[in-house]
């Protein structure tokens, strides 16, 4: 019977085991469904701050950038500077035994404070660091007191103290030292008789220290020295004269960083440059530029408008009590005055400026109140704007998608059939790659769009097929991304052609083909 | 004593085919069922001189009127469908098809040494019984949408359906009769798991382009509390009852039998949810204009469920169990031979009442051998063989099946087995 039973137990077990799911269930559905729609203007393709609809609903093209800031902040810039002071004691002869708490020396002095050429009558700081060390070769507990009379935190002046020990048998001095933060200090420079310039005033107290532990031994020739470090002193507000200075100007600015610039060219109906040149800072200039031209790869066009190539002066601008009224020139460059649609047809990503510039050419005639806040100081800015009224060969948009895993985590064979309808009365040439850093794989390789008639609302329709292969899927899971290349040419190139807000190529991504589907 | 059980050898050679059938049979198990006494029982018509007995009993089955059992196999057990095999499918179907499944297990003790209110005829019956049932009926175009896609039409009426899946274990005390194995019991039940989908109409239209896909819905669905799992959960309460009901003819030249199992309901608790599926989506892909333009840098796919539009409830819900009611009728042919007709009926869309016809007949004292031939339940046509072995009267082995093309036929669409083992313990 006991076979009996273990027949039983047996059955049980392999009937357990037999329900068991050991793979997933895999079958492979006829599938066909829009993948992805879209729409693609060129708000789309470049940053939509960069353009508006005007009343006519065309496109305006419409850029603002700082061109320079001169650097003029430099005027009035502290160097690191170090102001060392000894002083001797009133003493000779002894030893004299000092009792606790008793002065030992008080005195104010003026201390030069170096600059870039400056006369400054007052700053206020934005940073930096004044550091401050006492030396002391007294035989006696001192407490070393710089009180900074011109150096003030609302309202209230810089105390520099310190308590050094007594000097030890071998007759190495004590030291003590500290530092103080700078940040937002107004500095008095007029020294101690408010009238001058670059002068630091200072009160220096040195007394025997109230708790000191004996009395202090003090012989003559005893001295105590105070050494007062400025480092990375920048300044916000300064005031003074400047000085005479002559700067040469040659820079080249990346133009429009933060967008993909396409390349290509363009022949533009019209465009408007306003360039204006403001000065906030208290001081006279004078103003030349030799050249301001635009750079795309090899190609330099230079702007041509010769009112912006002669001297201009500028006037120093008013402080009343913080509020800045600046002096400005302005320009306003246009088709009829300038090469201007030249020169932005060449579609620069770089520009390059190259000038003089002349400061306080007629000497002090501010009488010392030359000034400056260095967060707002000269400025020049240009402000383009191109309506879309354009034609051109071929002028390329680039933009980049990336993929991630999760979207496209899928086994299929078939076809994807991208399908395009152009709405801009233009011939469109679209190429799209799938790509990671080691495969490309070409997805539409330079297809035409022919140009929608211009003024309908019929656009014309492409329709592309792409293959979806084994390589395909595994790239696109690979934490890969799209590469959109769209390059325009106008219909009946060189006349103008107008971009307006409804013209924009319409996509969609249809698959049709097996997938496998599975669950565990 | 029934002289099938009066030989008291064993050959050899029975053994070996008994454990034979056994072996395969399980090995070929897919699902468990709901059994009417055994026939060799009711041959019995004495009391049995035992102390008591257990039992373990299973019955499973598995069908469709129209999906061969390779298909569900691999549908539920893993593997690939290749296109031909779901095309097979595809041209058996009907407007509206049936598939289930049940599989249930019992332990059974029986004490035969009681005098119940000074009846010795009758004894005291405890229970424990677990029982996963699952069941659907759909349209074809619901099973081309998912196995052959969207390609096939471009318009799918994808309901009615209705697809219902209930677990619960039951614990069961009752009587019984030790001679004719009548019964009754109670029993207490508890719910395991529960979902309920009632799709009254449903549609999938894919435009010719296939850039618009519009899916439109109507139904309910209920599912039970999803903060629990396991077995006796306590996610539902309810109550049974099971009947057994044995009348023999005069001359004992036949039994008329009636069989009422699982007649009874479970309360889902408070955390039961039910979803009124109402509403219309349409597809025409991902929107890529927030990556073209950046403001987004990684596409994400919709969440099917968060597109469903639907109202969403929470309570009590109460649910007939799947009870089954059977009929059958066996008639003595000779002191050695039979012959039965019987109808099970499940108060479910998805199964036909099944209706069947058997020959049993003793080969050796110990052993009977019985066929039959049905159609109905879950699936259609089945031929069937039963073996019954009672070695030395202290065990007893019982296996047969509706549907012996189940275990050999790939394209067969049904199966079932059901089996028993009892030790018997004697006083």
């Amino acid at each position: 019977m006991r076979s009996s039973f273990y027949i039983a137990v047996m059955c049980i077990a392999v009937m357990a085991v037999s329900c068991r799911r050991d793979e997933p269930t895999v079958w492979t559905p006829s599938i066909k469904a829009a993948i992805a729609h879209g729409s693609l203007g060129l708000d789309d393709v470049l940053p939509s701050t960069y353009f508006y609809v005007d009343n006519n609903d065309v496109w305006h093209f419409y850029i603002e950038q700082n061109l320079t800031d001169f650097n003029i902040d430099s005027l009035v810039e502290i160097p690191d500077t170090t102001i060392q002071r000894s002083l001797v004691l009133p003493f000779t002869g002894g030893p004299f035994n000092i009792a606790a708490g008793t002065e030992l020396y008080n005195q104010s002095q003026n201390n030069v404070l170096q600059t870039q050429g400056a006369l400054l009558k007052e700053v206020v700081m934005r940073g930096g660091t004044l550091h401050y060390s006492f030396v002391s070769y007294v035989n006696g507990e001192l407490t070393c007191t710089c009180t900074l009379p011109g150096v003030t935190l609302n309202g209230s002046p810089a105390v520099l103290q310190a308590t050094t020990a007594a000097t030890t048998n071998d007759f190495s001095p004590a030291t003590a030292s500290g530092s103080i933060d700078l940040s937002n200090y107004h500095i008095d420079l007029t020294g101690t008789s408010g009238t001058g310039y670059n002068l630091l005033e200072s009160l220096l107290t040195i007394q025997v220290a109230d708790n000191a532990a004996s009395p202090a031994q003090v012989y003559g020739n005893d001295s105590v020295t105070i050494d007062l470090s400025f480092s990375d002193a920048t300044v916000q507000y300064g005031r003074g004269y400047f000085g005479q200075h002559q700067y040469t100007i040659d820079e080249t600015i990346a133009f429009g960083q933060d967008i993909d610039m396409p390349d290509g060219e363009l022949l533009l109906d019209e465009a408007t440059l306003a360039l204006s040149i403001r000065n906030y800072v208290g001081v006279d200039f004078q103003l030349k530029l030799n050249e301001l031209s635009g750079i795309q790869n090899e190609t330099t066009i230079p702007l041509e408008y010769t009112p912006l190539y002669d001297w201009q002066f500028f006037t120093r601008a008013q402080d009343n009590a913080g509020a800045i009224t600046p002096t400005a020139q302005s320009f306003f460059l246009h088709t009829g005055n300038s090469n201007l649609v030249n020169f932005v047809g060449l579609l620069p990503d770089q520009l390059h400026i190259q000038g003089d510039m002349q400061i306080n050419t007629l000497g002090n005639i501010g009488l010392n109140n030359d000034f400056i806040y260095t967060d707002q100081t000269v400025e020049a800015k240009a402000k383009l704007d191109i309506p879309l009224q354009l034609a051109t060969e071929s002028i390329a948009f680039t933009d980049t998608i990336t993929l991630t895993n999760a979207a496209i985590d899928l086994i299929a064979k078939g076809e994807i059939k991208l399908v395009l309808d152009n709405y801009f009365p233009c011939d469109v040439y679209l190429t799209a790659q799938l790509k990671n850093e080691e495969t490309i794989i070409d997805l539409v390789d330079g297809n035409l769009l022919t140009a929608s008639y211009s003024g309908a609302n019929t656009p014309s329709r492409s329709i592309v097929p792409i293959a979806i292969t084994p390589e395909l899927l595994a790239l696109a899971r690979s934490g890969a991304y799209i590469i959109l290349r769209i390059a325009i040419a106008t219909e009946n190139y060189p006349n103008y052609q107008t971009i307006t807000a409804q013209q924009r190529v319409d996509y969609l991504l249809i698959g049709e083909g097996d997938v496998q589907l599975e669950y565990e | 004593m029934n002289r099938l059980f009066a030989h008291k050898g064993t050959s050899e050679c029975t053994k070996r085919f008994c454990a034979f059938v056994l072996v395969v049979s399980a090995l070929l198990l897919d699902g468990i069922g709901f059994a009417q006494t055994d026939a060799l029982w009711l041959m019995q018509d004495s009391i049995k001189p035992w102390a008591s007995m257990a039992m373990l009993r299973s019955d499973n089955a598995m069908g469709s009127n129209s999906i061969d059992l390779e298909f569900i196999n691999e549908s539920v057990f893993g593997g690939t469908l290749e296109k031909d095999q779901i095309q097979r499918q595809s041209d058996r179907m009907k407007s509206v098809n049936r598939i289930g499944g049940y599989s249930a297990s019992e332990l059974c003790f029986y004490n035969f040494k009681d005098t119940l209110f000074n009846r010795p005829h009758w004894g005291l019956q405890a229970a424990l019984q677990t029982t996963y049932m699952a069941s659907a009926y759909f349209p074809k175009d619901l099973f081309t949408l998912i196995y052959q896609g969207n390609q096939q039409s471009d318009s799918l009426a994808l309901g009615p359906i209705r697809a219902q899946m209930q677990a619960y274990q039951k614990f069961s005390v009752g009587l019984f009769n030790k001679k004719n194995w009548n019964s009754i019991s109670i029993g207490l039940v508890v719910g395991q798991r529960m979902a309920d989908l009632s799709l009254y109409s449903a549609s999938l239209l894919t435009n010719a382009w296939g850039d618009t896909i519009d899916v439109a819905y109507n139904g309910t669905y209920h599912r039970s509390d999803t903060a629990v799992s396991g077995i006796a959960n306590g996610a539902g309460l309810g109550l049974a009852t099971d009947i057994n009901y044995h009348l023999r003819m005069p001359n004992n030249k036949g039994i008329i039998s009636i069989a009422l199992h699982d007649i009874g309901f479970v309360v889902w608790n408070k955390n039961t949810q039910t979803f009124r599926l109402n509403g219309s989506n349409m597809w025409t892909g991902i929107d890529t204009r927030p990556y073209i333009s950046q403001s987004l840098d990684s596409i994400a796919l919709p969440n099917f469920e968060d597109s469903l539009k639907y109202s969403r409830g929470k309570g009590r819900e109460i649910k007939p169990l799947p009870a089954r009611i059977q009929f059958r009728y066996l008639h003595h042919l000779n002191e050695s031979s039979y012959y039965e007709f019987g109808l099970q009926i499940m108060p479910s869309t998805a199964a036909l009442p099944r209706v069947h016809f058997g020959l049993g007949q003793r080969i050796f004292d110990n052993f009977l051998f019985t066929q039959s031939v049905s159609y109905g339940g879950f699936g259609r046509w089945g031929f069937g063989a039963g073996c019954y072995y009672m070695p030395k009267k202290s065990w007893y082995f019982a296996v047969q099946t509706f549907h012996l093309g189940g275990f050999t036929l790939n394209s067969a669409r049904s199966r079932n087995i059901q089996f028993s083992i009892a030790k018997i313990f004697k006083s």
